[in-house]
Parts: C-alpha cells; structure tokens; sequence
C-alpha cells in the first residue's frame, strides 16, 4: 500500500525537472518518503531526487518498493493539472498502475501504466572529485547559457576568482563572469581552481526548471553537480564533461 | 543459404529465463531470421522430453517446429578442468548412448540444461567421435570457463589439432582469431549462447551456411567444408561489445591495463578480482599478423536492433514496451530483424518506424556509434553518436 497526497502544482514541477533528463526512471517507495536516481540512455547525464515524506500532506506506506515510471506518460497527465488541484498518489500494485487523482472543482482520476526498469534500479553515484563550489542565481545561470549559445554548442565552466562561463566558436567568444559582491552570486568556495567544458543542450534542459537558487560543483575535466531545491523536494544533476581526445 | 545459431540454453540451465521453451524459442527465432537453430541442453532428459514432444522428426539429427523452424541436437558441457564445450549430436540415440556413457562422470545431468562431466576435453572427444558427433570450445577465449583460459592450444586440451569447429564467443572475432596460427583450418562459429529469447539476445550472433538442404547431414558438411557446403558469413555483435573483453574488475567493472592489472596482483582498488579481457588473452596467444585462411568466411559486426531502439528512442533498457513494441513493428514490416538491420532501405523504414529510428539504423550502418568496451562481466554498451564527439559518459567515474 502506498498513498501521499500533495500539491499537484509541486509535483508537475518535479516531473518537468526530472523529464528534462530521462524518460523513464525507477521510483523508490521506502518509510522516509520517495527517490530515484536514473541516467540518460546515453549515460552522459543523472539525476538524484528526493522527496521526503515531511513534503507530503499526508503520506503512507507499509512496505518499501521500487516501481517503474515512465515520465512522458507521467507528464501528459499532470500537466492536466489546475494550479490549485490536490494531487492523490496511489499504488495499484493489482492493475500495476499509479493512480493519480487531482482532486479540485472536480475529481479526476487518471491510472499510469508502470514499467519495467530492473536494469536501473541500482545505479552508483559517480565519484567526483571537485574542488570549488558556487552557490548563484538559476536566472543567471540561464542567462550565462543562452549567451554562450550564441557562438557555441558547448561551455567551459571555471572558478578562479569568480564563477566565468566561457564559449568559443567561428563567429566569436563569450565570457560571463559573476563575482563576489555580485547580487547573482550568493557564494564561492574555491579549494583550487577548476574548470570543465560542458554540452550546452544538456545544460540548458536541465537548467528550465530550477527555480531560485542553486549550486554548482566543479572540477578538472570532471563531471559537474547542480543541486537545487523545488519546494522541498530535492534535486542533483550531474553532467559527464566534454573532453578533447 | 540457411542462418543457424548453433548454442542456446533452456530453462533448465542456471541463470536463463523460463521463457526457454521450444514454441517461444522457435518464434523468436522467426523473427530473427535463423532457419535453424541448436536445441540446446539435449542432455537433460527433462529438456529432451519438452524438445520431443514440441517438434517433428525431419530425420535422426533433424527436427522442425510448426513454425518452420528447424533444429538439431546440441549441447554445453562444462568438463572436469571447467571447460566448456559445445556438442552436436546426430541423432536421439546417440544423445540416449552419451548420457549413458557419462551419467557415472555427471552429478548433475538432470538436474542442469549444462551438465558438469568429470572428464578432460580429450575424452569427451573419443566419446563424441565415437557416436559420429561433433565437439569444439565453446566461447573459446573467455576468462571464466574457456578452452584457452586452461590450455595454450587445441592441443593441450584435445590432444589433437583436428577440432572441427572453434566458438569466438561474443568478445571475439575473426580478425582477433586468426592472429593464432592452431586455428587456420578450424571453423569458426558465432553463436548467441542465449539464456533468454528476446531479441536482443536470442541471434544476436549466428552463421549463415551454404548448404544443399537445412537438414543435419548437410550443415555437418558445412561445418567440415565438404561437398561444395560451408560456412559463408559469421555474424557477431561487436566483440567490443562482449563482457570479458577488457580487462576489468569483476565487482565494480573498472577497466584495467594488463600492465596495471599485474602490479595490483589482479586485486581492484574496491576489493574485487581482475579478469584478464578477452582482448589480453588473445594477444597472449597471437603468433602472426592477422592471416584469414581461404575458406574463412567474412566476419559481419552487428548489434541487436533493440540496443539501437534505446538509443534513439531514449529509453533505457532494451526491455522498455516502447522498445520492445518499435521492434515488434519493425520485424513484423520487413520480416525479420536482419532485414530491419542490413537490407531494408531508410526510406521504408521511416514510413514504419519515424524519422528518428530510420535515422538510427542509418547511423549504425555508417558506424556512426561508439561502443564502450564491456569486461570484468558487464556488456559493452552502444551510444549513437551524435554531435559531440569529445562528449564523455559518467561510466568511467561509477
């Protein structure tokens, strides 16, 4: 048995950010609350998120479970959502379905098929070792993308003595620098400076729905980290670098 | 011109689905585009009595299923030295003649699809010639339980060069084979050694043969070269592909150079053991360059038309519906999944199948991918490549 009722706007949300990445995912049912973690079929990127059960309005579940989800299917169906709508979640361990209903003005129930994901269900997070942290604006962040879009498909992420987003390409270059004292720029915690290149197209989808504020993880030609926060529930891409061969 | 995948299991092997049953194997097997394939564990008399009682008898080494399909009498063994080998027999007598004979030597016969034989490849040999089989090494390279991980030559192992047929194994191919000189008058099989009839597994390598009729007698032949038959393809997937070939760790799949490998005493930084890559061992064993004898057929790389379906549908396991019903539609358009693969122009396939999977199918027929080598057990897995490639993936920092 599983049921947890929340804010159907908070999950539509969730399932934007996590659809930006990957399709389908395994979604862990424990005591604590729900998580999954799933890689792009290409594994250049993950996603780690977290929802504890403390989010929830209500929430219950005798047994710990792993169910498969497939997002596309899951989105067409929240995205049906009003903003105010409640949203019921409920295990059909029977029929193998997830059944949503948004209770609002009216009562709409809507059953998704679940999938089979064993084969992802025990993904490893990467070792990373990073060695400066930013804390800045989402907004910024976005900005700094669609800059570096104009001369490239891809930007180098550096932390020296400020956070830059570098991008060079046949018709130019761009360098964004956010500094202390700068009202985008909340943090920056640099143990040795750092600098990676990144796919702007990965980048750019992961980034659409972070809302606020959000931190930013690098190292030397490694993978780097984003965390960020949607109204409780937790959130951690982690993006493969390009490196020259 | 027949395909046969001489090497699968039932579902009374360790590890395999219980899906291995004749009418599900033979209509996968459809789908795949073999003719024939190999019954697999023919020894086990449960499997035997399923086997029977689901197909015709063509002649004594020959059967069919209603679909069409056809078999003959096949079997793994794993010997006294943990050697596997695969056995073709030519009739149902000669199976009930083997067990009789090895049933003391097994202690398992019954109860594993491939039983353990308490004798060395040379004695399974007298027996099996004896009974007018065959018998060669089964994934001959491998690290666990190959001929070439125990012995350094045929003829250590069978105490004879005169083996009729070799088995490269997923990890291994023609070009790596022939750099070993014992081989150039052996044949070489490339089968799947299925565990499961999905269609990412079941043919995922398979021989094309040159015969007169699908029967035993006349794939006997091709396997000996005789009369005008042979072998004319062996289809594999990318040895890169297979999961022993790097050098890698057992537990954590980390990869490993030989050099390094020998330094750390085979032990991973997580603990886990080192096995030596199909890649290693053969270079081990290599003695020339790269030499194809005449009748050695060509060696096509392939990968099973599921693994491209993730890719470019983007999902993440070839077991997805949405995979799994892409390739329903896709074989049932144009028959079998090698014409989907090699034949089939994009046009067409777009019409079924949208633009982004025709795409796909184009891309891995120009060898746009990038394969990431398996070992230590796990499978190499595919990438399509796609603009970027200095893109890196997060398996080299898990």
């Amino acid at each position: 048995m599983f049921e947890a009722v929340l804010s159907a706007e908070t999950w539509r949300k969730c399932v934007t950010a996590i659809g930006s990445l990957v399709e389908e995912v395994p979604l862990k049912i424990t005591a604590e609350g729900i998580e999954l973690r799933a890689m792009d079929p290409s594994h250049v990127s993950m996603i780690d998120f977290k929802m504890n059960k403390e989010v929830f309005a209500e929430y219950k579940t005798d047994k710990e479970a792993i169910i498969g989800i497939d997002i596309e299917d899951m989105s067409k169906f929240i995205n049906r959502s009003r903003s105010d709508d409640i949203l019921v979640l409920k295990l059909d361990e029977e029929k193998n379905k997830i059944l949503m209903v948004l209770k609002g003005t009216s009562t709409r129930r809507f059953g998704c098929q679940l999938i089979d994901v064993t084969e992802q269900s025990n993904l490893k997070m990467p070792t990373l070792n990073t060695t400066s942290k930013v804390r800045l604006s989402s907004q910024a962040f976005r900005e700094g993308l669609k800059d570096a879009n104009i001369v490239s498909d891809h930007v180098s992420l550096r932390a020296d003595d400020a956070f830059y987003m570098n991008a060079e390409g046949d018709t130019g270059d761009i360098e964004v620098k956010i500094e202390k004292g700068d009202p985008d720029l909340y943090e920056i915690i640099v143990s040795a400076g750092a600098s990676s290149t990144f796919n702007l197209s990965y980048l750019t989808d992961m980034s659409k729905s972070i809302p606020g504020e959000m931190s930013i993880e690098i190292g030397n030609d490694m993978p780097v980290k984003i965390e960020f926060e949607i109204e409780g529930a937790s959130f951690v891409f982690i993006l493969a670098p390009r490196v020259e061969r | 011109m027949i395909n046969v995948d001489f090497h699968i299991h039932s579902m009374y092997s360790g590890g395999t689905s219980g899906n291995m049953e004749i009418p599900v194997i033979a209509e996968q097997s459809k789908f795949k585009g073999l003719n024939t394939i190999g019954s697999g564990d023919c020894l086990n008399k449960h499997w035997l009595d399923h086997f029977v009682s689901s197909v015709n008898k063509i002649d004594e080494g020959t059967f069919e299923h209603k679909s069409g399909i056809r078999f003959i009498l096949t079997t793994e063994v794993e010997d006294q030295r943990r050697v596997h080998h695969v056995i073709i027999f030519p009739s149902l007598s000669a199976v009930e003649e083997f067990r009789y004979k090895i049933k003391d030597k097994s202690p398992n016969l019954d109860t594993d699809g491939r039983c353990n034989i308490n004798l060395c490849g040379d004695e399974l040999l007298d027996i099996v010639t004896g009974l007018d089989g065959l018998i060669g090494p089964s994934h001959a390279f491998t690290p666990w339980t190959s001929m070439y991980k125990e012995y350094d030559s045929l003829e250590d192992c069978y105490k004879t060069k005169n083996i009729p047929f070799l088995e490269l194994g997923l990890s291994a191919d023609t070009n790596m084979a022939d750099c070993i000189s014992e081989l150039k008058d052996v044949t070489f099989m490339t089968n799947s050694d299925a565990h499961s009839p999905w269609p990412h597994r079941i043919g995922r390598e398979f021989n094309r043969l040159k015969v007169k009729d699908n029967n035993y007698d006349e794939i006997v032949k091709a396997i000996k070269r005789r009369g005008g038959n042979e072998f004319v393809l062996n289809v594999g997937i990318d040895p890169d592909l297979g999961k022993y070939h790097m050098t890698a760790c057992t537990r954590c799949y980390k990869k490993y150079s030989m050099e390094k490998a020998i330094e750390t005493k085979n032990r991973c930084s997580c603990g886990g053991l080192i096995k030596k890559g199909v890649v290693e061992r053969v270079k081990e064993l290599c003695d020339q360059e790269v030499t194809h004898p005449p009748h050695r057929p060509k060696y096509i790389k392939t990968i099973p038309l599921a693994e491209i379906l993730v890719q470019s549908i983007g999902l993440s396991s070839v077991n997805a519906k949405k995979v799994q019903d892409m390739w329903k539609l896709l074989v049932q358009s144009f028959k079998n999944e090698i014409n989907v693969l090699i034949v089939t122009p994009r046009e067409e396939i777009e019409k079924v199948a949208g633009e982004k999977v025709a795409q796909a199918i184009v891309d891995f027929r120009e060898g746009n991918i990038y394969i990431e080598p398996g070992g230590g057990g796990m499978y190499g897995k595919v990438h399509l490549i796609k603009k970027d490639k200095n893109q890196s993936s997060l398996d080299g920092f898990l």
